[in-house]
């Protein structure tokens, strides 16, 4: 297999981990009720922006401005993620929300960026990492899904947000859906 | 808060549109809003309510 047909095959499993980790989130908050916090926001947010760079190198070919977006993002992911470690660090702190394999998710989510940024430096250290820069001409089915995916997956968190805090600033520490809240008050408000 | 989610819908439609510099630019737009919010959850300061 070519160094770049493998490189474009790895930023495609990049993206489906990315878009797998988002799963998990919205899994977390729909099965088991756990509506996410700002801080949770953004780091989904700095997820979706990471798989961004993926994108834009499996749509136009592998370029050094899009694994520059990607480590932007993961940085700014990695930033977000330790500020909550660092809110709960003090000792009999129980943390926000629950604990998956004993770390919250906000340390899952700090691992994960670090984990982007390491594997972008094995993917610009593969030997002709960037010959392939024109673009992709088949993506492939696996990869076409993983785009859709990842599209639908914006469009949820989008949703779940406007749902969760309207267009104002989300509480700190959420406990309802405000936009659901205010048109269920809004509905019983017509009934009386 | 939603409006890190909409610049990167942005992003990605435009990216899946094939308009490369649209998509970068949102996706910058993203990782801005990103920082600008932690900033502001950490200060309490910039005069912005997303």
């Amino acid at each position: 297999m070519p160094a770049s047909r493998l490189v474009v095959r790895l930023n495609a499993l990049a993206l489906g981990l990315i878009s797998l980790a988002l799963v998990a989130a919205f899994a977390d908050q729909l099965l088991l009720g756990e509506l996410p916090c700002p801080l949770c926001l953004l780091q989904r947010a700095a997820l979706i922006a990471a798989g961004l760079g993926f994108l834009l190198n499996l749509r136009f070919g592998i370029r050094p401005l899009h694994y520059g977006l990607a480590i932007l993002a993961a940085l700014s992911g990695a930033a977000v993620a330790m500020r909550q470690v660092l809110l709960h660090i003090a000792p009999g702190d129980p943390g926000f929300g629950h604990a998956l394999f004993g770390l919250h998710l906000y340390t899952w989510a700090f691992m994960a960026f670090v984990g982007i940024i390491c594997g972008i430096a094995i993917l610009l250290s593969l030997p002709g990492s960037m010959d392939g820069q024109a673009a992709p001409r088949e993506r492939g089915r696996f990869v076409g899904l993983v785009i859709i995916l990842f599209v639908v997956l914006i469009v949820g968190n989008l949703v779940s947000t406007l749902l969760e805090c309207g267009l104002t600033q989300c509480p700190d520490d959420p406990v309802r859906y405000e936009w659901i809240a205010g048109i269920a008050s809004l509905l019983q408000g017509d009934a009386r | 808060m939603y409006i890190t989610f909409l610049l990167g819908l942005i992003a990605a439609v435009a990216i899946r549109r094939g308009s490369r510099a649209t998509g970068a630019l949102f996706a910058l737009l993203t990782i801005a809003a990103i920082g600008g919010l932690l900033i502001h959850h950490m200060t309490d300061k910039l005069p912005i309510g997303l």
